[in-house]
């Protein structure tokens, strides 16, 4: 579960078959807003709740049903956009992904980034390579 | 005595217009809504409906009653300038209160402010324009409008045609095209009261009442715009004779069926069972 709060699910609405999937924005939360909106709804297209193909709402109705600026809402769309859960799709709107994860080799490139940047910073600490990935392993 | 009833007489007509438009929404009207939609309230919902039931029938009555003054305008002029009231004996005089009232219609559900009521919560559902009302009659409205340009056009080619009804009539076919656009969008847009619950269902009921009154508006502002852009050529046929002379009627009667009696499009916004 990334930061930024849970994804809820709430009962159908009457005559309906599914249960709304909700996400909330804190406004008291250190984490901004665009990812708090951003990591709801990865987690709920990696659980499935959001299925591959799936519409979501514009950046407009979201942003306005949220109470938050377009912008913020778009931000988090390209984010999600970016790292293949979501496909944008012009006038047809903004879908789910098939996967709800990166292609391999994008995946594999963005791992590269990740893993020099924590090498980086370990080693301005004054960290091994080893200690480094020893630190990483108590983690998980 | 007779040009003096007929020049108050708009203005008696307007007055009870808006007398009735500016109302508060008394029980009864509220429960034919509530019914319509089989909603159930509270209390809070309940004075949210009423405050926009009673804008949005205030800007309708609004616009209807600035019409039926301007549709006046030959009898007043028949008391201070006899010789120039048969100049404003036209289509879009005697159509006006029509067409005001649409334009306040639309106008009422596009100045529709809403904002969420409890908190910063959003469902993760995408709203679409066809959700709320069939695209059949966006499609009519475009046809409508299509067709009062193909009059027009045909019009224009005859020298000594006479273009300002036409003109006009094509005109309002154009903002009714483009009032149903941005009107659906913007109820379509609308932000949500809340994303599930009582008040959801309230929401919902409030956005389908309102694509429902923009599209039966602009099928009348349409309706009306053809027969009088099709004014010039009535006399080609009955039918068409009958169209310019009534279609007007059949476009309100088209615009109480839809914003009188549709409820909701989608199955899954089926009523709560009491």
């Amino acid at each position: 579960m990334e930061p930024g709060g849970d994804v809820y699910l709430a009962p159908p609405q009457p005559g309906a078959d599914h249960a709304v999937i909700t996400a909330s924005i804190d406004g008291t939360s250190p984490v901004p807003p665009f990812e708090q909106l951003r990591a709801q709804l990865a987690d709920a297209i990696r659980a499935g709740l959001l299925e591959p193909g799936a519409q979501l709402p514009t950046v407009r109705q979201l942003a306005g049903d949220l109470d938050l600026a377009p912008n913020t809402v778009a931000r988090a769309y390209k984010s999600l956009e970016e790292t293949g859960f979501v496909q944008a799709r012009g006038r047809k709107g903004t879908t789910v992904a098939d996967g709800g994860a990166l292609p391999a080799d994008q995946r594999s490139s963005l791992l590269a980034d990740a893993a020099r940047r924590y090498l980086a910073e370990t080693s301005r600490l004054g960290l091994s390579p080893a200690d480094a990935a020893r630190a990483l392993r108590s983690t998980t | 005595m007779g040009r003096v009833f007929g020049a108050v007489l708009p203005l008696i007509i307007a007055g009870i217009v808006l007398w009735r438009g500016l109302r508060p929404v008394g029980a009864r009207e509220l429960r034919r809504f509530l019914d319509r939609f089989g909603v159930q309230v509270d209390e809070e919902a309940e004075e949210l409906l009423t405050t926009r039931l009673r804008r949005s029938r205030a800007l309708r009555s609004s616009g209807a009653a600035i019409g039926v003054l301007i549709a006046g305008l030959p009898m007043y002029l028949s008391l201070v300038a006899p010789g120039r009231a048969a100049a404003f004996a036209v289509a879009p005089v005697g159509m006006a209160w029509l067409m005001g009232a649409a334009l306040g219609a639309i106008l009422a559900e596009v100045l529709v402010v809403q904002r969420p009521l409890r908190g910063r919560h959003a469902a993760i559902e995408a709203r679409q324009v066809n959700d709320l009302v069939s695209p059949v009659w966006a499609m009519a409205v475009r046809v409508l409008a299509a067709t009062a340009l193909v009059s027009f056009v045909v019009e224009l080619r005859h020298a000594d045609a006479e273009l300002v009804v036409p003109a006009v009539g094509l005109l309002c076919a154009i903002v009714a095209v483009l009032g149903l656009g941005i009107g659906l969008r913007r109820v379509t847009d609308r932000s949500r009261l809340a994303p599930y619950g009582r008040l959801r269902i309230v929401d919902d009921a409030l956005r389908s009442h309102g694509a429902h009154q923009v599209a039966g508006a602009a099928v009348a502002l349409a309706s009306g715009g053809l027969a009088m852009a099709l004014d010039p050529l009535r006399a080609a046929s009955t039918p068409l004779s009958l169209f310019v002379l009534g279609g007007h009627y059949l476009a309100l009667g088209c615009w109480w069926s839809l914003a009188g009696t549709s409820t909701w499009r989608l199955p899954n916004q089926a009523p709560i069972t009491p």
